[in-house]
Parts: C-alpha cells; sequence; structure tokens
C-alpha cells in the first residue's frame, strides 16, 4: 500500500504494486449465502425469466420456420 | 508499469512528491480498464463499425459518443465490485444467487464466447489471405502464439504485452486521417445527433442496435471483474481503477470513431464490400497502400485482443465457478484446468476456422443472438449485487443517481436485444435490411 514516512529532514511516500502489497481483507459474501429476496430483487428475476422465456419462444420459432423451409425444399 | 522490469515492479518505491505518488500508482493500476475496452473493438467491431461508416458516412458518429458514458457507467460497476469482492462476476453469480442462474450465467458465456472466438479467427484468415499468407500457417501460428502469450506465469507481462497491442490501435487515427474525411462536418454529426437521409429505416435501426451491441458486449463484465481481482486491486486503488476505465472508454471511442471515418471513405468513394478485407483492397487506389496493409493487420491485431481477452474471461469464469487455481500468476503445473480452458477456448475455434466450408454466416448471427441474451441477464445480476449493502456495505453500493442511470440503461439494452433478437430470428416478420 502508500505509507508515509516522515523524518526530520524530509518527507517519502512510498508506492507499492497491488501485486506485491499486503493482502487486503476483502467483501467476499462467502459466509452471507445467497441474497436476501427483497420485492425489488424478485420482481427483476422474474422480469429476467419472462425475457428469457420470450427469447426461447423467438428462437423455437426461427428452428420451426428454418425446419418448415427444408421440408419444403 | 511499462518499461520496468517486474524486480524494480515488486519492491517498493520512494518518491517525495504527492503528485509523482499519484502518477505512479496510477501507472501500478493502469491496465485492466484500459484493456478490456479496447479489446472490444474486436474483429466483429471493425466490421461493424467501417460497414456503419460505408453506409451512413459520418452520420452515425453520434451513437458512439452517447455510448461513451454508458460503457464507462457498465464498466465502472464491474470494476468496483471487483476490488470490493476480489472475485469474479460469474463466482459472485453463484454466490449470491445460487446454481441454477450461476450456471444459466456460465453456460451462456462459454457458448457465445466460443462463438465469438471463432469469428476472429477467421477475421485472422481473412485478412492474412488479402496479405498473401495462407490460413493454414497464419490461423494455427496466431493460435499458438495466443496460448504462448498466458503461459509465462506473470499476470505483468500478460499485461504489457497487450496493452501493448491496445496502443497500436493509434494506428486506426493515421489511416482515418489520409482517408481524409470533413472533420467539420464529422465533429458536428458526432456532437448533434442527426438521421441519415431516409430517416430512421429498418436497415438504420439494425445497425444502431448493431452499433450498441458491439460496444457493449457480456464477456467484458466478466474479463474486468476477474482482472481487478487477479490483479489484486485495493480500495484505495478504486479511483485509479475508475480513470483506467474511463480513459480506456474514452480511447475505444476515439478508435471506434477512426474506423467509422474510413468507412465513411468507401461512402464517398461508393465502394461496396462484404468485409473490411475486401474494404482495404477497394481502398487501395483511393488511399495508397499504407491504408490497405494498415487496415489488414490492425484487422489481426483487433482479433488477437479479442481472443486473449474473451479466452481469459471464459477461462477465468470457469476456474472461479469449479474453485480450481484460477490466476495468471500461477504457473501451468499450479492451474493446470485455468490454462487448459484457455488453450481449448483457442485452439478449438482456430481449428473450427479451418474447417472447409464451416457454417460462418450462422454463428456469426448465433453470436448476435446469444449476446442478445447474455447482456440484460449479465446487467441486471450486477446492477442487483451493486445494490447489495449486505455485501458492499454503505459505501459501495450503489447510490441512487447510479441507480437512475443504470435502470434507464438497462431497459434500454432490454429492449434493443429483444429487437435484435427478433429481426435475426423472425426476419420475416421483423425487417432489418
Amino acid at each position: 500500500m502508500i505509507a508515509l514516512n516522515n523524518d526530520c529532514l524530509t518527507e517519502e511516500l512510498i508506492v507499492v504494486h497491488p501485486l506485491f502489497d499486503e493482502p487486503e481483507q476483502k467483501r467476499t459474501g462467502e459466509n452471507l449465502g445467497h441474497m436476501a429476496m427483497s420485492r425489488g430483487v424478485r420482481f427483476c428475476l422474474l422480469l429476467l425469466r419472462a425475457y428469457l422465456i420470450v427469447m426461447a419462444l423467438m428462437l423455437a420459432a426461427h428452428v420451426a420456420m428454418s425446419a418448415t423451409m427444408v421440408t419444403h425444399r | 508499469m511499462i518499461g520496468m522490469d517486474l524486480r524494480e515492479v515488486s519492491a517498493p518505491i520512494v518518491v517525495k512528491t504527492q503528485r509523482r505518488r499519484n502518477l505512479l500508482t496510477f501507472l501500478m493500476v493502469l491496465g485492466p480498464g484500459l484493456i478490456v475496452m479496447e479489446a472490444d473493438n474486436d474483429a466483429g467491431a471493425v466490421s461493424t463499425y467501417t460497414q456503419a461508416g460505408a453506409q451512413y458516412g459520418t452520420h452515425l458518429l453520434w451513437v458512439l459518443v452517447l455510448l461513451l458514458p454508458i460503457t464507462y457507467f457498465i464498466q465502472e460497476m464491474v470494476a468496483r465490485l471487483g476490488i470490493v469482492t476480489g472475485q469474479g462476476h460469474a463466482a459472485m453469480i453463484y454466490r449470491r444467487f445460487g446454481r441454477w442462474w450461476g450456471n444459466f450465467s456460465l453456460v451462456d458465456l462459454q457458448i457465445a464466447n466460443f462463438l465469438t472466438l471463432v469469428t476472429e479467427f477467421a477475421a485472422i484468415s481473412l485478412a492474412m489471405s488479402h496479405l498473401g499468407v495462407s490460413p493454414f500457417i497464419a490461423v494455427p501460428t496466431s493460435a499458438l502464439a495466443l496460448v504462448s502469450l498466458v503461459l509465462t506465469g506473470s499476470y505483468l507481462r500478460w499485461e504489457r504485452i497487450v496493452i501493448g497491442l491496445c496502443l497500436l490501435d493509434i494506428a486506426w487515427f493515421a489511416m482515418a486521417a489520409i482517408c481524409g474525411p470533413n472533420w467539420g462536418e464529422a465533429v458536428h454529426r458526432a456532437l448533434i445527433p442527426n438521421l441519415p437521409k431516409g430517416g430512421l429505416s429498418a436497415g438504420l435501426v439494425y445497425l444502431i442496435i448493431a452499433l450498441v451491441g458491439t460496444t457493449i458486449a457480456p464477456w467484458q463484465l466478466f474479463f474486468q471483474q476477474s482482472c481487478v481481482a487477479d490483479k489484486r486491486l485495493r480500495f484505495a486503488d478504486l479511483k485509479w481503477a475508475r480513470l483506467d476505465t474511463f480513459i480506456g472508454a474514452v480511447f475505444t471511442i476515439l478508435v471506434a470513431g477512426a474506423m467509422m471515418l474510413v468507412g465513411d471513405a468507401a461512402f464517398r468513394g461508393h465502394i461496396k464490400f462484404d468485409n473490411p478485407a475486401q474494404m482495404a483492397i477497394d481502398l487501395l487506389p483511393m488511399a495508397g497502400p499504407f491504408v490497405k496493409n494498415a487496415l489488414l493487420l490492425m484487422m489481426v491485431n483487433a482479433a488477437v485482443l479479442g481472443t486473449t481477452t474473451i479466452s481469459l474471461s471464459s477461462a477465468w469464469a470457469y476456474g472461479e465457478v469449479k474453485q480450481w487455481p484460477h490466476s495468471l500468476h500461477k504457473s501451468v503445473r499450479e492451474a493446470p484446468g485455468f490454462y487448459l480452458v484457455y488453450a481449448f477456448c483457442v485452439f478449438a475455434a482456430a481449428g473450427l476456422v479451418l474447417i472447409p466450408n464451416a457454417p460462418l454466416q450462422q454463428i456469426i448471427v448465433s453470436v448476435q443472438v446469444l449476446a442478445g441474451l447474455m447482456l440484460p441477464s449479465a446487467i441486471i445480476f450486477l446492477q442487483l449485487m451493486l445494490n447489495d449493502r449486505e455485501l458492499l456495505g454503505d459505501q459501495y453500493v450503489n447510490t441512487r443517481w447510479n441507480n437512475i442511470v443504470n435502470w434507464c440503461i438497462i431497459t434500454v439494452l432490454f429492449a434493443l436485444s429483444l429487437i435484435l433478437a427478433a429481426q435475426v430470428l423472425l426476419p420475416t416478420f421483423v425487417p432489418s435490411l
């Protein structure tokens, strides 16, 4: 990390590259488990599911139309 | 820290002034933001931006300017999450949303990334064949070089080489200048939104959506967060990581603008082309041999940058989820799974391109659909995690202002992704061109 060294004459600032610095305690969330399902979180995930279903339906329609074209050939 | 050797960087450096300390710290932090942004100008981006210039001249430059804050806002959140958690994006989705969403994100990412890699190698093959090098030499050689790039067991070495490749993109500015655009008109059109003659046609909407999809890609979220974690950036580095991301965003948008200006030369010369390599050949009488050769080489550079970053995002994500050792600091012996995933992605994509009559067009379409599928979902998870006080604490969660901007971006991206998917999958009902 960055340290400040004062002596009686000069001020010295130490710069350390992040790769070679002391490891920090991060907020990894390891002991937290899953995110609390508040109303907002639940709504977002519901919206995401709806979006994925629409995409899947479009993909299915695309496959069905391609298959019909191949059959007609 | 370009120019310093690894031993110099590993030792603490003593400086006398605050200004030097800030500059040095910034140079040490610089990397993930610049790389993630510039690598997004990959082979697909070269194709989309030059196509936009060739079809509409400088009319769509304002879209790029509009995308600058959007791409910065998204990647800033990624950098913040990476610094605070010290974990990659895939690991955090697993941890906070469970197995189902974790597996969905991982599988989707891996497939979309792999298909994108195929398009990168297709671009290398195309550009090098126009430079007189057989694809059977160019593609395996570049695949070997790309795997060797990460095998040194040093994050710093990889980062320096890749930053060097990013800076090579400055050549796009020279190419744009030689093509002689009308600078006044270009600046005016970049700053004031305008539409070309014919107004908002289906083809124009499709191209605008393609520009957005090219500039903001799902793998970027996974890559930058893992990269920040692998570089072990500290809480105090956040402001420098933000600056790194901002500089990367500005540089990338400027390079993208230069690509559009090169495409604009084809527009002015009424040149029609199927791909940028063809455009380079057709521009020869108008712009000279430098532009032709530089354009082909920059296509290769774009593909190389895209390949190393996209493969790394796959390898990091897989390693995080499988809880394998997954770091560029580790040797092949220490992290065999991580390097195996990277090498597999590179060699398999390169091999597929060399198969005669490989279905490249279907692959390009699949990339667009999968990216459309992936981006809104990845951004939703990002936004939810950035509002997770339990995880980040009050200091690092999104502010109200962040959330207003982000929800606007997410709404627009959802709508654009749906329109793009509809245009690609159901062209009969939703025409694109």
